[in-house]
């Protein structure tokens, strides 16, 4: 019985010394790396938590122009992924957006807009009145409507708020034209300083969203108001690995060599290439001598892509992973200018704006064209050449109807909805796709 | 009269004092005591046993290992009738009784007997303190390891565990020397979190991370780049396995309730070697050398067939296998008195790999050290160093992966600097890299047995673990790297440092109950504390040839992360034994831990077992069964979640070249709990024909509950990091079977035979309504299940311009067309495993081979459809014309490889280890002046046969403690390792 009287007592003070651990903070351990969420509401830390939002859409903004790019006929995977050959194919499988590391553009720009928009609760609870004069919550209320252009420019349908139902891409882009408005109301709260940084910035990026929507004069209003010049660029960086390009790591051949020029290309390209690297131009449109410096090609005689398979045209433009990614500038104002003149049967108008990039870089201006099949070629083609990888030729051949007739039948003409969007949004099941279109 | 048999205050104090100044041995005096010797031998064959325990009972301190001619000697033994204990792994235990007379020497003989049946083998992991293994319900598995390295010398100790235990798998994944091995206990038992059995080297906690820690989330990705190659060294190849003595194998929650919420993967202990009693200083020298040599499979063989546009002809990656030697030399040293003893070590080794540049350079030293200053207390006190440096081999996914290039290239690509048509990076740029792994580690501890008396007794362990690991790789200035993110030259430099810290108490009280039954009641506590830093900088772009520090180049970046666990855990466990034949065991242990969610407490795990020993019956079996235990177990274990899985945290992350921002990154969850797998054991070990033949069968089945399912948010409601949700479940249902027949024991020949085998299936059983994006994790099937998208139509369609990107031909596009989206092929794992060992010693020779076998495991064999879309692999290009031109067989392999991965069966028959042991007679070595010495050549991973299109279906570049294992791509298969082993002891 002594015996079992010393484990009863023993016994007592293991439980009371281990109690007494747990309850005096032995268990407590801190994350040095990651802030708490009562962290972020400090007046300090609130703008890294709205340059955060912006980044993460910047950051998703290069995967953007990868996957549209190689969905469309600027570029050709060159890699030996599957997953890359199914988008350059346009045969994107059921499960795409579930496999590979490349699934993920989309979930990428809907969490920049869903940390865009508990940004802006925030700084709405952080700042209280004082935020709808802070240039903070202009930024992500930007981020917000943007991210929802870029949604509707990549893929086929997604969800319009957080958790929400399944709606097509042209819806993404009449919300964006009210978040965007709303936003402009913002920015003439603003000092004068923010305001000459923000105003093109929003303006831009509703030109585009009125455009996609219908909303011609809208988008040409927006268009002519953005100054010459502008340019709001995604800004990549080559220390970080979380800041470097896709478009320069994977599209140039100081790198892996994944993707390059569209084969069907390879004869509009001028230049001579031999054992060192050269960069070539492919050919203007309306002059098959002249080149075209908006459309730069690097290459060394011989060398295929990193799958072995196809001669290799590297993107000169983006030349490393530290190579910045054009979002918005006022040559695309130009030519959404030019489109909605083209809409309005107004070539000669279409040809001016059209004109004022080719002459920028040296080649002949166009005359106006006579028909409206000609003045859509040329727009597509200026579109083209100005906006080279970029992220809008894909839309283009989609929006136009044209991906059988440029690239091929039988195509994914837009990129499906990210499958762990259906997978984990409450709204969704699976099966209920009802796109992309076939061409 | 001072007497250590009788220490009073002042006597504890004294040694208290003596301790202090290292003079414990002083005090090993003794008065009115006796001495003991004697011989153990073989009964069989009568030849001398060493390493043989003799143990007095009942007194701690009076115990001996026999040495190479089978004595043994102790002092100091109380006078009186003493009993006198005989053990020995793969023996039956002899007990005898002696007469001790003050300052007389007694003899104590024995000849014991070779058993297949380790009934009353004595074990300790888990059970609450030392036991029979007949005693407890639970499986439990055993290795004499020093006996293993006799007849089959290994460098590593993972390796050597090997089809040596039902139901463990340990098989090589990285390929190169120091990689990783894939160690693992009944299937997967978790989703997610790490699938490695927790290591213990005498009751302390260690490191046995066997994966690539550079590319931990919070470093790498601040950083430039992750290191992503290189080998992936194994911290478990620290260890000198001739350290180890045996090694004990808890398989399974039943068994390992009492380690609580890190034991679902089941535990293993290491014990290390201690110093003999009585006698001489026994040293034992080994001098090993050999080489590694892959076999020549490679698909690349058709390569010189084809030439370069600039006319070289494609070389064969064959080529790049050489020999790569192996050196070792170790020596240990056992001595010590009756009352303090010591086991001293030290190994040096170089082993360089088949494929290089990869090499091993490891140096270990040991100093284990037993004071017995009062016949109560014990002093365990053991420091171990170790000094390993891999240059690793660049392999798994990674673009310099060195095979990886040379076979998965284009031979008609081949130049001047690409011989093998390397699509990446060239081979010869690649040799250019230098990859390193260079750790310093610090393992030690201390453990404090105090028997106030024999019934009740005290354990005391505190150790630490201490690893300082440097990984560094870098590029030069000059290559083409561009592929790897690689321009004018790179260097990373990772530093980690891991310590964890163990303490654990147990006490033991036994005492008699009425009807015969006695109780063994145990109680404790265990604890640990763990940290990890991580920090890794990286310098980009030199100026120029010539300087190799991150601060010479152009743009220099950093990261770091860092976790911390701390765990402490109650427990407390009583056998009841009935008349020495039924043992029923209840025990508890419960839990707190950092990792648990704040609002959840404490967690129990409760366990109960049954062991029912027939043979105590007399009578009952018949002649031919000379013993019969049946056992079951019904047990619960955990797994405790990441560190910080529980924290609702935002990330600090640069943006825009260089401001800081902050993101959503982990949801968090207050109600995170471990995961709890609960597991049913049922079993029989019988012995035959006085214990010829022993035959040992399981059956399990475990749930696991509250499986920690990462649980997305949908990407538009935010947060990068999927939230771990307590709510999924998985099964795996298994059996393990193995037999021993001592088939025959002459004094001039023995022979034995072994058999293991063992099953598994696994299933995940619940979600939790959770649909999981990918394949690794779908309701009704195995986790990390294979899955694959099908072929389901073939035609030759003749319109269209490519086929498989490549010009259509005259005779069209043979063309398969594919299912919509994945299909299941089959489990990650093999659903049986066998091995098959002899052992045959026909007088000074010994030869021993095993045979393993597995079958039913799957994987996705990207290499294969990799190579061929690349225009390379022997399987596309034999199909094609004399000239190297197109045919439709090759077109129909192009366009299938072009639309499809390849997923294989990894079933094989292995020639795993075979060794020829010949022990020079005593005649040669007494000419040399030597002791008991012997000659091994020993062979490894000899020659396996299979039907997966691959190299080695063995392959896997994730493995080690990773849960992705059914990829072999990019992956190295083993090499095979032969080895000249002369082992003598002076």
């Amino acid at each position: 019985m002594t015996y079992m009287k010393s484990i009863r007592h023993v016994g007592r003070l293991a439980l009371v010394a281990v109690l007494a651990a747990g309850c005096s903070g032995v268990f407590d351990v801190e994350d040095p790396q990651a802030f708490g969420d009562a962290d972020l509401n400090d007046p300090v830390i609130i703008k890294n938590v709205a340059d955060g939002a912006e980044g993460s859409l910047q950051q998703a903004y290069d995967d953007f122009v990868t996957v549209t790019s190689l969905l469309g006929d600027e570029l050709e995977s060159t890699s030996t992924w599957i997953d890359w050959e199914d988008i350059s194919e346009g045969r994107l499988r059921g499960d795409w957006a579930s496999t590979g590391s490349f699934s993920g553009p989309q979930d990428q720009v809907l969490r920049a807009r869903f940390a865009a928009q508990s940004a802006a609760d925030r700084i709405t609870t952080v700042l209280g009145a004082a935020a709808n004069s802070s240039p903070l919550l202009t930024q992500v209320k930007w981020v917000d409507g943007f991210a929802d252009v870029v949604l509707g420019m990549g893929w086929c349908e997604g969800p319009l708020t957080q958790g929400g139902a399944r709606s097509p891409n042209t819806a993404f882009f009449t919300q964006a034209v009210t978040k965007l408005t709303a936003t402009l109301t913002l920015v003439n709260s603003l000092n004068a300083a923010d305001q000459a940084k923000w105003r093109p910035i929003v303006l831009a990026s509703r030109a585009r969203a009125n455009l996609f929507a219908g909303n011609y004069d809208a988008a040409l209003s927006d268009a002519l108001a953005v100054p010459a010049g502008f340019v709001k660029n995604a800004v990549y960086a080559e220390a970080a690995a979380v800041q470097q390009s896709t478009t320069g790591n994977q599209f140039h051949q100081n790198r892996n060599r994944s993707g390059g020029l569209r084969r069907q290309y390879f004869n509009h390209v001028l230049g001579t290439f031999g054992s060192a690297y050269s960069t070539g131009y492919l050919y203007d449109w309306y002059a098959p001598t002249v080149s075209d410096p908006r459309i730069a090609v690097t290459r060394k005689a011989g060398e295929k892509g990193v799958n072995n398979r196809f001669d290799y045209y590297g993107i000169t433009k983006y030349s490393d992973r530290g190579s910045d990614q054009p979002m918005l500038t006022s040559k695309e104002m130009n030519l959404i200018a030019a489109e909605v003149y083209m809409r309005r049967n107004d070539y000669t108008n279409m040809a001016a704006k059209i004109n004022v990039e080719r002459t920028a870089v040296g080649l002949a201006p166009i005359t106006a064209p006579t028909s409206a099949a000609a003045a859509q070629t040329a727009l597509l083609n200026e579109r083209m050449a100005v906006l080279f990888v970029e992220g809008h030729r894909a839309y283009d051949l989609h929006r136009f109807n044209l991906v059988g007739t440029v690239i091929g039948t039988g195509r994914n003409t837009m990129l499906p909805l990210s499958r762990n969007e259906i997978l984990a949004n409450p709204s969704m099941k699976e099966g209920e796709a009802t796109c992309p279109r076939i061409s | 009269m001072h007497s250590t048999r009788s220490p009073g205050n002042r006597t504890t104090r004294r040694w208290l004092l003596a301790l202090a100044f290292g003079l414990v041995p002083a005090l090993a005096q003794a008065q009115g005591t006796g001495m003991l010797t004697g011989t153990v031998l073989d009964r069989a064959s009568g030849a001398p046993i060493n390493g043989a325990r003799v143990q007095v009972v009942g007194d701690a301190a009076a115990g001996a290992n026999s040495d190479d001619n089978g004595r043994y000697f102790m002092r100091n033994i109380a006078v009186g009738q003493q009993t006198v204990r005989v053990t020995r792994i793969g023996f039956r235990p002899e007990v005898q009784t002696v007469t001790i007379a003050a300052n007389d020497t007694a003899t104590a003989n024995f000849r014991i007997a070779a058993s297949a049946v380790e009934l009353q083998q004595v074990v300790v992991t888990g059970t609450g303190g030392a036991v029979e293994k007949r005693k407890i319900g639970a499986s439990l598995g055993t290795m004499d390891m020093a006996a293993q390295q006799e007849i089959m010398p290994v460098q590593n100790f993972t390796s050597a565990l090997a089809n040596k235990v039902s139901g463990v798998r340990s098989v090589g994944v990285g390929g190169g020397v120091g990689g990783g091995q894939d160690l693992r206990i009944r299937g997967i038992a978790s989703f997610s979190l790490n699938q490695r059995p927790v290591i213990y080297i005498d009751g302390v906690r260690v490191d046995s991370r066997g994966t690539e820690w550079t590319t931990a989330t919070g470093m790498a990705s601040t950083a430039c780049c992750s290191f992503s190659g290189g080998n992936s060294a194994d911290r478990l190849s620290d260890l000198n396995p001739n350290d180890i003595e045996r090694v004990e194998i808890l398989k399974g929650a039943a068994a390992a309730t009492l380690y609580g919420s890190e034991a679902t993967n089941g535990v293993i202990q290491v014990f290390t070697k201690k110093g003999r009693g009585e006698g001489r200083t026994q040293w034992n020298l080994g001098l090993g050398t050999g080489f590694n040599r892959l076999r020549e499979n490679l698909p690349t063989k058709e390569f010189p067939r084809f030439t370069g546009s600039d006319g070289t002809q494609a070389k064969d990656a064959n080529d790049l296998i050489q020999n790569g030697p192996f050196n070792a030399v170790d020596i240990s040293g056992q001595g010590g008195t009756t009352r303090s003893t010591y086991y001293v070590s030290a190994l040096g080794s170089k082993e360089v790999g088949s494929i290089q540049p990869n090499d091993q350079v490891k140096g270990n030293l040991r100093a284990n050290l037993t004071f017995v200053p009062t016949d109560k207390i014990t002093v365990e006190v053991r420091s171990a160093y170790t000094r390993n440096v891999i240059n690793e081999l660049q392999a798994g996914n990674n673009w310099t992966a060195l095979l990886g290039n040379a076979i998965n290239g284009n031979p008609r690509n081949a130049s001047a600097l690409r011989p093998y048509g390397e699509a990446w990076v060239p081979v010869a740029d690649i040799e250019t890299m230098e990859t390193k792994s260079d750790a310093d580690r610090w393992t030690g501890g201390v453990t404090l047995s105090y028997a106030f008396n024999p019934s009740f007794t005290h354990r005391l362990i505190f150790g630490t673990d201490a690893v300082n690991e440097q990984k560094s790789r870098f590029f030069p200035y000059a290559g083409n790297f561009g592929p790897a993110g690689v321009t004018n030259g790179q260097r990373n430099i990772g530093l980690r440092n891991y310590r964890t810290t163990t303490i654990d108490y147990l006490g033991t009280l036994n005492f008699k109950l009425p009807f015969n039954i006695e109780s063994n009641f145990s109680y404790g506590g265990q604890g640990f504390w763990e940290s990890q830093r991580l920090n890794i900088a990286v310098g980009n772009n030199f100026p120029g040839p010539g300087v190799s520090t991150v601060a010479a180049g152009a743009v220099t970046s950093g990261g770091e992360a860092f976790t911390e666990t701390i765990n402490l855990g109650l427990l407390a466990q009583n056998r009841f034994a009935i008349s020495d034949r039924l043992f029923i065991t209840l025990g508890l242990r419960m839990d707190g831990n950092s990792a648990f969610g704040a609002d959840y407490g404490f967690q129990k795990y409760p366990k109960i077992d049954a062991s029912y020993d027939l043979s105590k019956h007399e009578g009952l079996l018949p002649s031919v069964v000379s013993a019969l235990r049946l056992r079951a177990a019904l047990g619960q274990a955990g797994k405790m979640p990441g560190p910080f899985d529980s924290f609702t945290s935002y990330a600090a992350q640069p943006v825009f070249e260089d401001v800081p921002g902050i993101v959503p990154l982990n949801p968090g969850n207050v109600d995170l709990r471990p995961e709890i797998t609960t597991e049913r054991e049922f079993g029989f070990e019988i012995g035959l024909w006085n214990d010829r033949v022993g035959i040992e069968a399981s059956q399990y089945y475990s749930e696991t509950n509250d499986a920690i399912v990462n649980r997305s948010f949908a990407p538009s409601q935010g947060f990068n990091q999927a939230q771990r949700v307590n709510i999924g479940a998985l099964e795996n249902r298994g059996w393990e079977a193995s037999l021993k027949y001592l088939v025959i024991s002459q004094a001039k020949f023995d022979w034995t035979a072994g058999v293991n085998l063992d099953g598994n299936k696994n299933k995940v059983t619940d979600l939790g309504g959770v649909t999981l994006a990918g394949n690794a994790v779908r309701l009704g099937y195995p986790a990390q299940g294979v899955w694959g998208q099908k072929p389901n139509g073939y035609s030759v369609v003749t319109t269209g311009t490519t086929c498989g990107g490549q010009p259509i031909q005259s005779w069209g596009c043979p063309t398969t067309t594919r299912t919509a989206a994945a299909e299941y092929f089959g489990p990650p794992l093999p659903t049986f495993n066998a091995g098959f060992s002899n052992t045959v010693r026909w007088g000074a020779f010994s030869l021993y081979g095993l045979v393993s076998m597995e079958k039913g495991a799957w994987f996705s064999n990207g290499d294969r459809p990799y190579r061929i879309r690349q225009g390379g692999s022997d399987e596309y290009l034999s199909a094609l014309g004399p000239n190297g031109e197109r045919t439709f067989k090759a077109d129909s392999i192009f366009q299938w490889s072009s639309i499809l991965s390849h997923n294989d069966k990894r079933d094989n028959i292995r020639l795993r280890e075979m060794s020829l042991t010949w022990q020079v007679p005593q005649g040669l070595s007494s000419f040399f002046n030597v002791g008991r010495t012997s000659m091994s050549l020993a062979g490894q991973n000899l020659m396996w046969w299979d039907d997966c299109n691959c190299v080695d279906p063995n392959m896997n570049w994730a493995g080690a403690d990773s849960f992705t294992i059914g990829s072999g791509f990019l992956a190295q298969p083993a090499p095979r390792q032969f080895r000249l082993q002369i082992r003598t002891r002076f």
